[in-house]
Parts: C-alpha cells; structure tokens; sequence
C-alpha cells in the first residue's frame, strides 16, 4: 500500500484522476487527492482471498480447484501413501483407522489399530503395507485384505515417518524418544541414530543418503554410519518437519516455531541446503505454521495453519499465496505426478483434490483503507488482463468503522471499466472487492494493480502551541544566565555596543496540526497591548519558530499573533485558518536607574535607589575602588523582585581618603545599570 | 362351661370352612368388601405354624395407595396381635373373607396401639403374575446404568423413625446375621435407599432348615445375602398356584423384573415394639427365585435359585487363617454396598472397631470373560478398618455403575492380613546434594520420614535423570501412592475419566500403595490427551493438528509432563507430601 499526494506517471490514471479533480472543483471540497495504490504482494496479503492466489510479484490471479476428493469415518488426517494403482493410503486419527481411497474418491476402512493415531505409511514391493502409530510407538505390516500383525515396537511413542532406503531396509522415525531405526523383520530392528532431540519428525533418502529432520531442536542430519550422524543444519525453529530435495540433489527445509523467543514461538521458515553444506534462509513468514510440504513440479507447496494456507514456492523462496480457508485446515500433501495434488485436513476426516484448472470465481476483499478523515470519493482505476473468456469486476463499499459492518454502505455495483467513478458514499474508511471469474478453466484474469482516490473535507489547521521567550546567550565560562526552559545562543555577551544587543533578541516558536495533512503557511502580527491594531510582523513562513530582534521595538507590554493557513493545498476562498496570541510579555532593553546619596555618618554609608519602569530587578552588587571583589547588596525588603528597591550600603572599614563606590544593578531580562559615587573618608 | 364349648365349636367349625375355602380359593373383588365384613388371615407368628388371626373389615379406603389402587382397612385381632399390633413380617398375609380371598396385609401406621391394617386387594397382587416370571434378560450382569442427581435426590433415604404417625407399608424386615455395629450402619445406608429397614438378627443364614409347609401364610423370605453371613427380608407368602407365588403386598426393593434367591423363613418370636412391632426370624431353605418386585406385591417361582455372586475372604492375623464365604445377590445398585457391609462385618469379628491396626488388602475381582481385576493396599490408623473396606470395594461401585457396556462378574475375593499395631510414618523431608542437575546424571535423594511415636528415619534412593531431559525447572515431589494419584488427577482430569470398559479396568487396576514411596519428577509443559490417553511431548506440528478441532469431547488438557516416576516399597503407610525445586541444566 502507498500513499501518495503526488500524480501517477502512467497516462489513463493520470487522466482518470484530472477528470476527477474536475469534477471536484466545483465542490467544496478540498482539492488535493489522496490516492491509494496496491500492487504489492504485501499489501494484497493483508486482505482476504476466497477462492483467489497473490502471486510473488502482487498479482491477483484465480486460484486452482480444491475440490472435495472423499470423505472418512475420521476425526482427522495423519498421513496419504499413493499407491501404484492410483489408490491412497490414508492413515488418520483419533481412531487409529486406514482407509484406501480408490481414483473416485471412494473410502473404505482397511485396518482399525487400537492405537489412536496412524503417522506413518510405507508399501513395500510386495504391497504389503507398513503403519507407524501412537502413542504406543508401534508398527504395524497390513496385507491387503487388512490382516494386520505388529511388525515393531519401537520403544517409542510414535512413529513419526516410515520409508524404505536404497537397499530396501524400511527406516523408522520415532519421536519420545527420537531414533532412526531399521526395521529389517518382524520384532528386529537396529538403531540407526539416537538423535539428541526428541522426535525425529521425518526421513528422506536421496541419492543413497538418508536424511533426518528433528524436534526440539529443529535440526537436519545426514545419517553416516549406524550410530552416527553428521549435523547438516540447526535452525533457529523448534521443528524441521519435513525434507525435499530437488533433483539437483539441493536439500530443502521446512521448519516451524521460532526457539530463540519464548514470547515469539510462531511463525514458519523454509531453509535451503545445498550439497556443499551451505545453508540459506529461502523464506519466513511471522503467521502461519508450516505443516506440511510437498513438490509442485519444479516449485514446493506448503500448507500452513494460523492462518489456514496454501503457499506456492519457488526455489529462491518467492512465495505465491495459494488459496486460504476459513473452514478447512490442511494437515497433509500428497503430490502425485500424474494425477492431482491432495490436501488432507486436520480437522475431519476428509480429503481435497488440488487441480491444475483454475476455480471458475474468486474473489478478493481488500484490507480496510483509512483515509483519517471523512473523504468524497474519486475514481477507483485497476491494471489487468483479462483474457477471453474472463473477467474482473470491482466493487467498493465505505464506512465510518475500522471494521465493516453493519453501518457501511453495501457493495457498490460491480464496477467493469476502470477509471470509474466510486460510487460509495463519503466515509473516513474505504474498501474494495475484486471479483474474478472465468468460464475457460485454463485460463484466468490477472489483477496486478488498484488505484483509488479520496478527497478529504478540508478541515481548519490546528495551532497546539505557540509562545515566546528571550532568546539568551551562553556565556563564556561560569556566570552565564541559563536559567530554566531559556533557549540560549553561544557567543560573548559581554560585548558592547555590537551591531545587534543578544538581549533583545526573543525566540518566537509554535506548533501546528492539519489532519487533511495540508501545508501549512504561518503569518505573525505584533501590538502593544495598549494598542488596537495588530501590526504585521512576518507572513508566508513555513517553518515554526523565528528569532526577534526586539531592539526597534517600543518598550512595555507586548503581544503577538499566529495565524496559521492551509492555503498552500486549497483554492482562495476555501482555505481555512488558526490563529493564536501569546500571553503580554514585557520589551524592555533598557537598564535600571541607580541613585546613590552618602552619608559621613560614623560608619560611613551609602544609600541605593534603583528603578526599573518596565521590568522588576533581579540584583544589585558594588565595587570599592574598581577592585576584582564584587559585594552584594541586601534590597532593604530583603529581595530584588520589585521595579523599584531601596537598599543601605555601611563602609565602616575605608581606610582614609578618596573611594570609588560602583554600583551595578540588573533586572529580569539582564539590562544592566551602573552608577559610581566618590566619597571622602577622613 | 357350656359356653365355651359352643364357642370352641363354632371356632372349630369356622376355621374348619374357612380352611375349605383356602384349599379351593377364590377371591373377593375389592367392589364386593364392605365394612362390617369378618374374616380370617394367616400368618406364623412363632416357628413354621400358620395361625390364623381374626379380621374386620373396617371400610376401603379409595386411592390410598397410588391412582386407583384402594387400600381395605382392617381391625385385626387373635394371636399375639394384641399385644404387639400389626407387626413387620406379617406383610403378605392372606386374608379371607367367606373363605374367598381378599388380599394380603401389608400396611399400618408407626406407634398405633391398636392392630389396624392395610390390605392390599388380592387383584392388584394378582396383576404382577401378568408381567411374567421368567428370569430377566441379563439380570445381574451390571449394565450402563446412569442416575442423574435429580432423579437420585427423589429416592428414598435412609430408613429413620419418624416422628409422627404415619401409614407405613409393613416393610420387609431384614434380618442381617453376622453384621457387627459398624457393618450394620454400612448395611443401612445401604439398603436405607430402597426403603429397607435392618435388624440385626439371631442366627446365621442356613442353619435352620426345617421342612416348613410352604402355602399361604407361611413366612416368605427374599435373600440377598448368604452363607456365613446371611441378611435377608422376611414376609409371608399370600398365594400359591402351582409353582407360581405371590407375596408381601408390598414391594421388596420395588425394581419390576427380577431375580432374586426365595427362601422358607423361621419365626422365633413375635417382637412388641412401640414404633412397630416385628417378627424376630431367620431364613430357612431356598424355595425358589423372586422373579417380580412391584408395588402391589413380589411373585416368584418355586423353583433353582438365581445364581448369588460368591464372595471370599481370607483374613490372616497373628491368631492364624480363617476364610469365610458367602453368596451376595448380583444387582447393580446393591452388590458393592452388601459387599463392603460383609467385608467390615467379618473384619468387626477378627479384629476391633477401632484402635491401631495395619491392614493390608489384595483383592480380585474375577470376570467372567477370564480376565480378572487385582488391587493391592494398605491401611494404617484408627479408621483402618472402615479405609479396607470401602476402598477394596470401591471398584465395584465404578464397574456396576459404569456407563460403557454391561459386565458380569463371577467371583470376589479378599485377603486381608491385619495387625494390631500402627505402622504410619510421615514423610517429612527431602534432600539432594546438589540441586544444580544434568541429564543423565545420577544422584541420590534422601528422604526423611517420621515413623509414629519413632525416631525419625532416612530413606536413600537412588535416580537416574533420562539422557534427553530438557534444560530447566522440574519440581521433585515425594508422597504416597494416594497423593501420586492425586497429582495425576491434578495433572490431567481427563486422563482418569474413561472412555470404554476396558479402560476403567485399566484406570482401577493402577491403584498404588500406599506404603510405597513414589518419586516423581515433574516439569510444567502443557500437553494433550486423546479419548483419556496421553500424548507426551507432542512437537509444534502435530500439537497444531490436533487443536484444529471441529469437535469437542476428545481432546483433553494435560497440566504438566511427568519425566520419571520410581517406587520404593517402605515398613510404613505413608502420609504427607514434599517437593524440591531442581534446575536441570544443558548437557
């Protein structure tokens, strides 16, 4: 999903989104268009296909049938066999029962184990068939007219895989504990490996090398010598499950529930291991668990659950997303070359055929778009192609909840061209169905992008914050005025008689929200507060804070206006404003008046008037003969916090003569005033 | 003089007729029973004698007993009668009116002081013959049999004296021999539900064998246990045709078709009692089998007796072996409460109520499909006794009341080895070297138990981690074999809750001892059952397949995983629980 305020390049959207905003003018509407646009897998994915496939590279296409295939007295799938005449094998639970599916789909129960589950199936050359079951770890060899005797006990709690290797041995996987053993005649068996971890989830022999996928920890081993195994590849799941390899002799992986996360135990992987021994990550996605692989001609197919999936691999790992169910959790895949592909279920005993012909509809609902604030709808445009024989059709519906419901509008009529108008009405939310269908089962339409654009009402910019303060510099050294929330400037303030006094600088700053996500134009005003109108001060400013140089201004109490405009996104006339004024603030760059008068009293003392007509004092401190020592001076009230102090300076110690007294006072905003006085002491 | 002679002439020549009748009865319809009407019942009121009493009809009272079934009331008088009132066992007692017979007494009300009766019509009695008397299909093979709590809450409690006058049905007295105090009281609660009142009797079943006539107004009894125990109700007979009786105007345990062993009774005396009076007897000869208990009367057959369930128990003390044998009636609601009645009332006899004992108990219930269930425990305390008792027949409760398919069993047996002193010891702490802990590494655990009014002592057992144990926590937990079940229970509801017969088999034979030290480590790791059994160690694919359900009912949660579990047999029946947190470490 992307969203854009800017024209798409290609002509009939661009054409299609100028038709609308002609449109639009002549509403009240605020003429800027928000469009959205999918054409990515990511953002098709995060909507709901019925009966429709997200290839890798975001297209929308029909998915293959997936038909009822049989139905069995069961309460789920464990395992699928194909047998040489076309006919399944089906292992299930909670009964412990085989089936044999004839090519109609017809069930009829082979075996009834007492245990509760069948994992494992093998046919050997003779077609005796060999069943792995839990929990009692047991193998049983069933003839074909269902006569069962057990084969093996393995020790074990289940037996997980059952497969003949190159020189004819059937190999079992056990899980509690996890083993390979070679069953090689009724109540015989050798332990091949004693793997560490707990199950040993299933085999694969390829090119004489027996393979081993584990639980636990999700590892792959390649079986050496009885006994022995060399570690392949340990991934960071908890699970390998299955195994596949190409004909390049490349090992692939399929793995589940992430180990090194206790909070984050989810999520599937598909790991890639090439005949050097290098290993690669080919996929992962954070839902869904993988539960079962099988090959897809040249590609793999998955089957997930938390989501109910199907996905479509090829071998870099780019995923087609299949098909998803809501009433149907696959728990098995049975590839027959020839024929179909099968996908057993986990939740009932039944059994679905995947076909290479497309489905004759599907249909995709996108994810909800949220377009912030109410918005008047534009065009909804759409790239595809729709070969003979299919079609696509696209329908909208909007609301004003996050989810749909109730409260939306219906579906709009399907809409066949694109560049159509939508014909939903004004909502904050916006969503659209893509319906595909087809009557030529070899052929589907493909849907690989959708534009549609809104018009949001335009709504009055917000000012959230706007205030103003003297814009300090830092003082070299100690002795600099850095007091509070104070923005400071570095530089010497000690300097005099500049081109620019730093005390009459203030900081001028605001914040601003437009929900239509306008630009926003600011413009300042400044008054007296004894004054009536406001003078401007600056206009058209697009950042949000200014230095003041209040030096020009007239001294006292001062005000100041922002008034913020969305201007820059909506015609004259339809634009709207803000506007905000600060609390009175003081302008004052002049220092406080120091009177001194002395007194030849016995001591001799110095009294201290200092005024300030616009800011209160903040202190006051003398020097006796220009000397480095700085006394401080008491306000006769006890604190310089008033325009106007009185203080009382005692010299009793002057040794006798003539003496400078200097005197320095400061107010709140740092002018400074002096005065000196010579006195006689005698 | 003169007078007496008439009377005992008439009297002579009355019962003379009467008799005439009985031997060629009719019966009276109750339309035709009026009040003012006199007759005469039969009934013994001491040995094997049928005496006769006088009767007068008192009226009928309408629907007194159920929708449309009347009640005659009457005046009784003759025998002991007046002193002791209508007394229980004279339930059944024919009663005929112009020798035609009208019904049998059954009813009267708790602390009268004059014998009036209910007589329950001879045509309501008659209409039990009408439901067959060919034995039950499968009588005493306990089939699913399900009582929910609302239905079971109208049942009737516990026989208690009431504390007003009430119209009580006459009853059945039974007469439990053998049975000390506390057995009797288990015999009550036993038989308190169906209405039954207990008494302890004078002699055990079987002994008293006289060739007693059986016909009308002999004493009638329904035996539900014999051999060297013996309890049994005891009525009288009403009727007889051919093979064919009825009896007690009243029901037994008011079950409808039945098959239950029919005996002759011997009455030792009449009993005066204010609440209500009783005939003191004993069973004699089986006769035949109770083939219907209905609410207007038994009816039986005369005839093989059912087959009773044998019942055996051996009990060793330091006084030596003795066995003693009897025969239980085969019913799924009664069976195990007789059997646990029995087995207390022979423990109450070798041994003591209560004080220190140690009890040990092996039993075996024998199937009659050749596989049989054994159980082994032991108990130590004041309350040993009762603990043996109801725990070793605990399992026939479960079997008879089990809702999978029906069962027949063919023999119980107990051996019981009881000592008069207490081995009870608690368990009262753990210790390990080292809590830090590897897989595969060994160590040995001590465990401290306090033996009573002992010095304590220290257990050592040595453990063996499994090579493949998880990194992390596991909490050791030591206790008894009680407290191991608890945990199981704890761990997993659905694990001890069975699916099929074969299972509750399965699930009862698991009983441990409690003399046994059960080890248990345990780590907290949430797992499945299916249909009762544990899927240990599911991993994340398979547990995801089986929670994508579409049903509910099969899958159950497993609250922990249990990674090893060791016993070690101890000289004490143990109590008390510890735990030890260890921390297992990587390999």
């Amino acid at each position: 999903m992307r969203l854009s305020s800017s024209f798409p390049h290609r002509a009939p959207l661009t054409l299609a989104i100028c038709t609308a905003l002609l449109l639009c003018t002549a509403t009240s509407w605020a003429v800027k268009a928000h469009l959205w646009q999918e054409n990515t897998y990511a953002a098709f994915a995060a909507g709901t296909t019925e009966g429709v496939s997200i290839a890798a590279d975001g297209t929308l296409r029909l998915a293959p049938s997936l038909d009822d295939f049989a139905v069995l007295d069961a309460q789920r799938v464990w395992s699928l066999l194909a047998a040489a005449d076309g006919s399944l094998y089906v292992g299930s639970g909670d009964e412990g029962k085989i089936f044999i599916v004839d090519a109609d789909g017809v069930a009829t129960l082979l075996f009834d184990a007492p245990e509760l589950a069948i994992h494992s199936l093998a046919l050997d050359d003779d077609g005796m068939l060999y069943a792995g079951t839990a929990p009692d770890g047991l193998v049983y060899r069933i003839d074909p007219h269902g006569e069962a005797t057990t084969y093996a006990r393995t020790n074990a709690h289940y037996v997980w895989d059952l497969v003949f290797d190159a020189d004819g041995r059937l190999l079992a996987a056990t899980g509690e504990p996890g083993t390979v053993l070679a069953l090689e005649d009724k109540d015989k068996s050798t332990t091949l490996y004693k793997a560490p971890d707990h199950h040993v989830m299933d085999l694969l022999v390829s090119a004489a090398k027996v393979y081993a996928a584990t639980a636990q920890a999700g590892r792959v081993y390649q079986l050496t010598e009885p006994g022995r195994a060399r570690l392949l590849y340990e991934s960071d799941r908890e699970e390998i499950h299955a195994l596949h390899a190409d004909a390049d002799g490349i090992l692939y992986a399929s793995g589940l529930r992430r180990n090194d996360d206790e909070d984050k135990k989810k999520g599937s992987a598909l790991y890639r291991i090439d005949p050097t021994g290098a290993t690669q990550t080919l996929w992962t996605h954070d839902d869904g668990l993988n539960l079962a692989m099988s090959a897809l001609g040249e590609d793999l197919l998955i089957a997930t659950a938390d989501p109910s999936r199907l996905y479509r691999l090829d071998k870099r790992g780019r995923a087609t997303l299949v098909d998803q169910f809501d009433d149907f959790n696959p728990s098995r895949l049975l590839h027959q070359a020839a024929a179909a592909t099968y996908v057993a279920a986990a939740q009932a005993g039944t059994l679905r055929r995947l076909s290479a012909d497309y489905r004759a509809q599907g249909q995709f609902d996108s994810q909800v778009h949220d377009f912030r604030i109410q918005a008047h709808w534009g065009a909804i445009d759409w790239r595809a192609e729709a070969p003979k024989d299919t079609e696509i059709h696209l329908l909208t519906r909007s609301g004003n909840s996050e989810k749909p419901d109730e409260t939306w509008s219906p579906w709009s009529v399907p809409l066949r061209q694109p560049g159509a108008t939508i014909s939903s009405p004004p909502a904050r939310y916006l969503q659209y169905r893509a319906l595909l269908k087809t009557s030529d089962k070899q052929e589907t339409p493909a849907l690989r992008e959708v534009t549609l654009a809104g018009r949001q009402t335009n709504v009055p910019p917000r000012i959230v914050d706007f205030d103003t303060l003297p814009y300090r510099i830092r003082q070299s050294g100690k002795g600099g005025e850095q007091g509070g929330n104070t923005p400071v400037v570095k530089g010497n303030g000690n300097r005099r008689g500049g081109p620019s006094r730093p005390k009459s600088l203030r900081l001028v700053r605001w914040q601003a929200q437009d929900d239509n996500e306008d630009e926003l134009h600011y413009t300042l005003y400044v008054r007296s507060v004894d004054q009536k109108e406001w003078k401007l001060g600056q206009e058209n400013l697009s950042k949000t804070s200014v230095l003041w140089d209040t030096e020009t201004m007239p001294e006292g109490l001062t005000l100041l206006k922002l008034v913020a405009s969305d201007h820059p996104d909506n015609p004259d006339g339809e634009a709207l404003t803000d506007e905000h004024i600060t609390a009175p603030f003081a302008i004052d760059n002049s220092p406080p008046h120091i009177e001194l008068v002395a007194h030849q009293s016995n001591p001799l003392h110095l009294e201290v008037k200092i005024v300030d007509p616009i800011t209160p004092l903040h202190k006051a401190q003398y020097s006796i003969d220009y000397g480095d020592r700085l006394h401080q001076i008491v306000a006769q009230d006890g604190i310089f916090d008033s325009r106007q102090e009185s203080a009382r300076i005692d010299l009793p110690d002057l040794p006798a003569g003539e003496h400078v007294i200097a005197v320095q006072a400061w107010d709140q905003l740092d002018n400074v005033g002096t005065q000196q006085i010579i006195v006689q002491v005698k | 003089m003169q007078h007496r002679m008439i009377t005992f002439a008439a009297f002579a020549c009355w019962a003379f007729i009467a008799a005439a009748e009985a031997a060629n009865p009719s019966f009276m319809d109750i339309d035709q029973v009026q009040r003012g009407m006199r007759g005469i019942g039969k009934t013994v009121f001491t040995g094997t004698t049928i005496d006769t009493f006088a009767v007068e009809i008192l009226g009928v009272a309408q629907h007194r007993l159920g929708p449309r079934r009347h009640m005659i009331l009457a005046q009784l008088s003759g025998g002991p009668l007046a002193q002791t009132g209508v007394m229980q066992g004279m339930s059944g007692s024919p009663v005929y009116i112009d020798g035609r017979l009208i019904g049998a007494v059954a009813y009267t009300w708790s602390f009268a002081q004059i014998p009036i009766a209910g007589i329950t019509p001879i045509h309501d009695m008659l209409a039990v013959f009408e439901r067959g008397l060919e034995p039950p299909q499968d009588y005493g093979t306990w089939a699913p049999f399900e009582l929910d709590a609302q239905t079971a809450t109208l049942l009737p409690q516990s026989a208690t004296v009431p504390d007003r006058i009430t119209l009580e049905p006459l009853g059945t007295p039974v007469w439990a021999s053998g049975f000390g105090a506390a057995a009797t009281r288990m015999l009550d609660d036993t038989l308190g539900p169906f209405g039954l009142h207990v008494t302890t009797g004078v002699d055990g079943g079987g002994t008293i064998d006289e060739a007693a006539p059986f016909e009308p107004g002999a004493a009638l009894g329904v035996q539900l246990v014999s051999g060297d125990m013996s309890i049994t109700g005891i009525g009288t007979l009403t009727y007889v045709d051919g093979d064919r009786v009825l009896g007690f105007g009243h029901p037994m345990l008011l079950e409808g078709a039945t098959d239950m062993p029919m005996t002759g009774a011997f009455i030792y005396a009449p009993m005066p009692s204010r609440f209500l009076s009783f005939k003191l007897g004993a069973p004699t000869r089986i006769l035949g089998a109770v083939r219907q208990d209905r609410a207007a009367a038994i009816a039986g057959v005369v005839g093989p007796a059912p087959a009773m369930l044998p019942l055996r128990v051996l009990v060793r003390t330091d006084q030596g072996e003795t066995t003693y044998t009897c025969q239980v009636l085969r019913h799924q609601r009664l069976t195990s409460g007789l059997t646990a009645s029995v087995l207390l009332g022979v423990l109450e006899a070798v041994s003591k109520r209560s004080g220190p004992t140690t009890l040990q108990v092996r039993s075996t219930i024998a199937f009659e499909d050749g596989q049989d269930l054994q159980r082994e425990q032991i108990h130590s305390g004041a309350g040993a006794l009762f603990q043996a008792a109801i725990t070793a027949t605990q399992p026939l409760v479960f079997l008879s009341q089990n809702p999978f398919d029906s069962i027949r069993l063919q023999k119980v047996d107990f051996e019981l080895e009881i000592k008069e002193n207490l081995e009870l010891a608690r368990v009262r702490a753990l210790r390990v070297a080292e809590r830090q802990l590897k897989p595969g590494d060994t160590f040995t655990l001590e465990v401290e138990l306090q033996p009573y009014r002992q010095a304590a002592i220290k257990e050592h057992i040595q453990i063996a981690l499994p090579a493949d144990l998880k990194p992390g926590p596991l909490t050791l937990r030591v206790g008894n074999g009680s407290a191991s079940q608890e945990w199981e229970l704890e761990r997993s509801p659905a694990l001890l809750q069975p699916r099929t017969l074969a299972q509750l088999r399965q699930l009862l034979q698991r009983q441990d001892r409690n003399d046994n030290l059960v080890v248990e480590l345990y780590r907290q790791e949430d797992g499945i059952s299916v249909a009762g059994r544990e899927l240990p160690g599911l991993p994340p694919s398979a547990r995801t397949i089986l929670q994508q359900e579409n049903s509910t009912g099969r899958l159950g949660a497993v609250h922990g995983r249990v990674v090893l579990r060791q016993r070690q047999r101890t000289n004490y029946v143990l109590a008390g629980t510890q735990t030890l947190e260890l921390t297992i470490g990587k390999p």
